[in-house]
């Protein structure tokens, strides 16, 4: 546990001082540049349209931070050979993994607190009102975030190119958020089509379950509330991760 | 007549690299037959021109690839992460980590190492000492220059001082000042009783200060020799041309 703590901490002082987080700057820039647009508009638009706007900047800048970091830390390292330093050490490889992986999500979770921060206070110095469902929406950005996160990590050790690893964690996030609506055109498939549907719901990330805005239409909440969702993405880093372990032990560098 | 102690141990290994593109499978037999013995604490060439197997063999050693056929021994045991924490590397290029300090980078690999902090402390300030670090151990690595770097580079392979040293191109991309100090450095630490093991094309260099060399050919020890001055050139030629 002792390496997999020091892994983190030292990858998330990396990733802090790294370049990759001035795409927080360009998130403050477009918050405050559609704030001042809207602001021509009635005061409901004008919120609604922050909020939106705010929301999908936090979720898509902190994807793509992540997403960078994991492809370093599970291709390029292997690549320009930097990961030869840990590796030729007595330390286990698959806690040098879980390290790593947990600095990228910590650093993902600093960067969600950051730009949730600046538009939690704009929406504040427009409503006058703070509401709590913003922090909950953080938090489950930074679910689907750890969830892509180890996804991209798995896919990045099994790569052959940086490229490849970009673009098919790139698709299992589009596909990850489409699997709900896909659910609602069962009844017009094939048999055959549902069973292809219902494995890849089990082998993406479905998240339709981590949408607040379905919590809030009342899909969810009425049945169990917001833990069924926190345990399933939890269970599912886990099991992505123990993969990505695996495959990382017996990977040669 | 006395036994001597082996660092390192290859009993006709065989290594073959494999990439998959397309469903087809493209394979290149980087060792064949391979076999070689350092013994404890001498300097030990391994000389090669470029694709003759030289990184692959280190890489063996240090656990990071695995061989398909033959056996290993590093200080008499299988390579594992055991018996590496008994052993230095240092890479044919400075990869490292860029937005550390060698300070943090030196804490974070003795941590893994296995070195309370006390020992820590103790292995940086004699480190920083043998290698002259003082003025940029605070520094940003990707802000040091090559040199700089060259030397966190070997210094991380000091932190935990190892039994057995393994020096993969040492002098790569040194100017003429950088590559003496380096010699200094490694038969210092020779001197010390560690055990070397460095790969070079540069045979003069090798020359200097190695007791035997291995020239490899095609993925085989094409022959092993103890180095003798001004000879090193020719045996080098006659073994691989």
């Amino acid at each position: 546990m002792k390496a997999v703590y020091n892994v983190a901490k030292y990858t998330l002082l990396e990733n802090a001082r790294s370049k990759s987080f001035s795409l927080s700057v360009v998130f403050i820039a477009l918050v405050f540049v559609s704030a001042f647009i809207f602001a021509k508009l009635s005061e409901v638009v004008e919120i609604r349209a922050i909020q939106d706007i705010g929301m999908g900047a936090v979720q898509f800048f902190s994807f793509l931070t992540a997403l960078f970091f994991a492809v370093k830390v599970a291709f390029v390292e292997g690549q320009n050979k930097t990961i030869y330093l840990p590796l030729t050490r007595p330390v286990k490889r698959s806690e040098y993994i879980f390290g790593r992986y947990l600095g990228i999500i910590l650093s993902a979770a600093l960067e969600i607190a950051a730009m949730g921060m600046l538009l939690t206070i704009l929406l504040y110095l427009k409503q006058a009102k703070f509401d709590s469902f913003y922090f909950l929406s953080y938090f489950f950005i930074f679910l689907k975030i750890s969830m892509i996160t180890a996804v991209t990590v798995l896919i990045s050790l099994a790569s052959t190119s940086q490229a490849s690893a970009f673009i098919f964690s790139f698709l299992v996030w589009i596909t990850g958020h489409s699997l709900g609506e896909v659910e609602f055109l069962l009844d017009e498939m094939s048999p055959a089509m549902v069973t292809m549907v219902r494995i890849f719901k089990w082998i993406f990330p479905n998240y339709t379950l981590l949408n607040l805005a379905d919590y809030t239409a009342g899909r969810f909440m009425a049945a169990a509330g917001y833990l069924p969702a926190v345990l399933y993405a939890v269970f599912y880093v886990f099991a992505v991760m123990w993969l990505a372990a695996a495959v990382f032990e017996k990977k040669e560098f | 007549m006395e036994k001597v102690e082996k660092a390192l141990e290859f009993r006709d290994v065989g290594k073959i690299y494999r990439r998959n593109h397309f469903f087809k499978t493209a394979e290149t037999a980087a060792l064949k037959d391979f076999s070689l013995d350092v013994n404890k604490g001498e300097i030990f060439c391994l000389l090669g021109l470029n694709g003759a197997g030289k990184t692959t063999a280190v890489k063996l050693a240090l656990n990071l690839i695995f061989p398909d056929s033959g056996d290993i021994k590093v200080l008499g045991e299988k390579p594992s992460p055991e018996v590496v924490s008994r052993v230095g590397y240092v890479s044919e290029s400075p990869y490292l980590f860029p937005y550390l300090t060698a300070r943090e980078l030196f804490n974070l690999l003795g941590i893994l190492s296995g070195l309370n902090a006390a020992r820590r402390a103790q292995a940086m300030d004699r480190i920083c000492d043998f290698l002259s670090m003082g003025d940029f151990i605070d520094k940003k690595i990707g802000e040091c220059s090559k040199g700089m770097q060259q030397r966190v580079l070997l210094a991380q392979a000091l932190i935990h001082d190892p039994d057995l040293l393994i020096l993969d191109e040492p002098y790569s991309g040194l100017d003429p000042v950088g590559i003496a100090q380096m010699r200094q450095y490694i038969e210092k630490l020779n001197a010390e009783g560690k055990t070397i093991l460095m790969t070079s094309h540069l045979i003069a260099e090798s020359e200097k200060i190695a007791a035997r060399a291995g020239i490899l050919k095609a993925g085989r020890i094409a022959k092993v020799i103890p180095v003798r001055q001004g000879l090193l050139e020719k045996e080098f030629l006659e073994a691989v041309l």
